[in-house]
């Protein structure tokens, strides 16, 4: 069974039970997309000036990349922005507060396969335990359509955990790039409903289409070149093969960017801190009200635990103080803390880690290294 | 429900206990949610104030106790600096609780051994609360606990008392006594040599600087305690309590849902 079979259970949301497959004509892309952008907001991959690819809220429909390499973030932030504000509060009446959702629509467009990966099981660890409203209230209001990758870059190695680069499920609906056309696979319910509303667009999928879909998915197979087990790694790390020293060489070419963390899909955590509402929103009059019953907003945003003070605590005690401590963290927290709770690990191959990291001592590049040790 | 919005609770009391810790007793300003409010002991709350941020605080206050909630806090960082200067009346946010707990139920009729150091009384005071009032589920009951001077031991003199008259060992110890110190120096591991009790059916509940967590479970672990009947209680960072933040993450726990409570065979290899 892959990782990506094992991960839609249990999250609520609602498979589709008959799936069906249609083909979508290249030229009528656009058109659809800009119909589906009229009831809801549409984020795509954008190129950028700089040239790199960021999934942007769609204000030219030509804008879009469609033949895109990597793009220069997860789209973790579509459900978990950097920056959310959890609610604002008052002094006036301490502790009235009331949470502040944002659930406005949206269609994700493009989404790569290991994203999708990434999304199921994120929802997981938002969806553990305490629920995660923030997190959910934007997640059930969204619509991924995803691309299967055809062309996976030398960093990628989402084949070797069955995160892509095509998936069975997970997705509302996925695409498959035919050269003249889509096959377009639907996954969920809500998937299928924006197909149906523009069902003159769709035909219906034939033998031959499958047939393409089918070799597209194994000549992207093919293409993966370095297999890099993670497997090896967690059982290597589980019997005490990795030694200090390994950590200590990894951490002499850290550079403490934090880089990898911001990029990684999986990487969720996350500080909370209150901001105080400025002083310029106070008129002079009412700046002494403002003054005895100061207002303002809980917000959370991202943190990265290749940061030093993330694990300090009062007192200035500090755990994980020294860079290879750090870094040993965050490798246990992906390859052995994830696959105990959540039975996959906390990487989906999407490679970001590993064009980003100046030290080169990414997952993969770590995965390879720790292979011979 | 949002795990993540705290709820108005207000400061009824402050008594300061010694001259960086107060304790307050605190109770919702819904009655409701102060009725609805059940814990068990060793678990944690979140307390909020507003523009400073929150803080994991243990409950010091024995569970049974419906009509509020005590807060052993220590000045030591930002939050709990500012809380230091609230007075009666004022108002904190409070979400919880949180965490597992010490499981006492499961150690009926058998020596207890509580050991606290420093803070670490806190949750410890709770333990003790609900082992005298179910004194006799348990055996034998001693009660080590050590602070750096004789007056930060906080709640000696009410732990005395609860000791005495039920049937309970306290022994005392400061890394640093004074002229009025009658009392043992040295480190609340050293305590170890003086137990008594039969370390076949004994368990340790332990709260504390992690140093002293180190050292009093390996005297115990030298005097024949199994490894699975030690429960330590850990402190770390903290954001949301509820295991998403992963500030708290400790090689394979995170400590705010998986503990804070951890058995020791449990975690030895990254303690």
């Amino acid at each position: 069974m892959s990782s990506a079979e094992r991960m839609g259970e249990g999250i609520g949301l609602d498979m589709a039970e008959d799936r069906e497959d249609y083909i979508l004509n290249k030229d009528h892309l656009f058109y659809w997309l800009r119909q589906l952008r009229k009831t809801a907001e549409l984020i795509a991959p954008k190129r950028e000036l700089s040239g790199e690819i960021t999934f942007t809220t769609v204000v030219n429909i030509h804008d879009i990349a469609l033949n895109y390499t990597a793009p220069i973030l997860s789209t973790k932030h579509i459900l978990f922005p950097q920056t959310d504000i959890m609610f604002k509060y008052s002094l006036k009446v301490p502790g009235k507060v009331q949470s502040t959702f944002n659930a406005r629509k949206k269609v994700v467009f493009g989404v790569p396969s290991c994203g999708i990966s990434a999304l199921l099981i994120a929802d997981r660890v938002f969806g553990n335990g305490y629920t995660d409203l923030y997190y959910f209230a934007r997640r059930k209001n969204t619509i991924f359509v995803s691309i299967g990758c055809n062309n996976p870059l030398q960093t990628c190695f989402c084949y070797s955990l069955g995160t892509g680069p095509f998936l069975d499920h997970g997705f509302d609906i996925q695409l498959t790039d035919l050269g003249d056309r889509y096959f377009v696979q639907t996954g969920t319910d809500a998937g299928k409903t924006i197909i149906m509303q523009y069902r003159f667009l769709f035909d219906e999928a034939d033998k031959e289409d499958y047939d393409d879909q089918y070799e597209t998915m194994l000549t992207a197979q093919s293409k993966f070149e370095g297999r890099i087990d993670l497997e090896l790694y967690r059982k290597k790390l589980e019997n005490g093969q990795i030694n200090e020293a390994f950590y200590e060489w990894t951490a002499d070419r850290c550079f403490e960017c934090g880089g990898c963390t911001y990029l990684c899909p999986l990487c969720l955590c996350f500080n909370i801190i209150d901001v105080e509402e400025t002083a310029k929103s106070v008129t002079p009059e009412k700046s002494k009200d403002f003054l005895k019953t100061p207002s303002g907003e809980r917000f959370r945003i991202w943190d990265s635990c290749m940061f030093a003070g993330f694990t300090k605590m009062a007192g200035g005690v500090n755990p994980h103080w020294n860079k290879k401590d750090r870094i040993k963290r965050w490798h246990y927290h992906k390859i052995l803390y994830y696959p105990e709770k959540y039975n996959v690990f906390g990487c989906v191959g999407c490679g970001l880690c590993t064009i980003t990291c100046p030290g080169k001592i990414d997952m993969a590049n770590t995965v390879i290294r720790i292979k011979n040790l | 429900m949002n795990p993540y919005l705290p709820q108005a609770a207000e400061i009824m009391e402050i008594k300061r206990l010694s001259k960086d810790v107060k304790s307050f007793i605190v109770r919702f300003t819904d009655k409701e949610a102060m009725h609805s409010f059940k814990f068990m002991v060793g678990q944690f709350v979140m307390v909020s104030l507003w523009g400073v941020g929150e803080s994991p605080i243990s409950i010091t206050s024995p569970p049974h106790e419906e009509d509020y909630l005590e807060l052993c806090i220590k000045d030591a960082g930002r939050l709990t600096h500012y809380i230091h200067q609230l007075t009666n009346g004022d108002r904190i946010g409070i979400r919880g609780p949180y965490g597992n707990h010490f499981p006492l139920e499961r150690l009926t009729r058998r020596d207890l051994l509580l050991a606290a150091g420093g803070i670490g009384i806190a949750p410890i005071r709770s333990v003790a609360a609900e082992v005298i009032r179910n004194r006799d589920l348990y055996n034998k009951v001693t009660i080590i606990y050590g602070a750096r001077t004789p007056s930060d031991l906080i709640y000696s003199k009410e732990l005395r008392k609860a000791c005495l008259e039920n049937n309970i060992r306290l022994l005392l110890t400061v890394d640093k006594g004074n002229n009025s110190w009658k009392g043992k120096t040295g480190f609340v591991s050293e305590l170890c040599s003086e137990l008594d009790l039969t370390t076949t059916i004994a368990s340790a509940l332990i709260c504390g600087p992690h140093l002293m967590m180190e050292s009093v479970t390996g005297r115990l672990i030298n005097l024949g305690f199994s490894e699975d009947q030690i429960f330590l209680s850990l402190e770390r960072q903290m954001r949301c309590g509820v295991g998403k933040c992963g500030h708290c993450y400790v090689n394979g726990k995170f400590v705010c849902e998986d503990g804070p409570v951890f058995n020791y065979s449990a975690i030895k290899r990254f303690l």
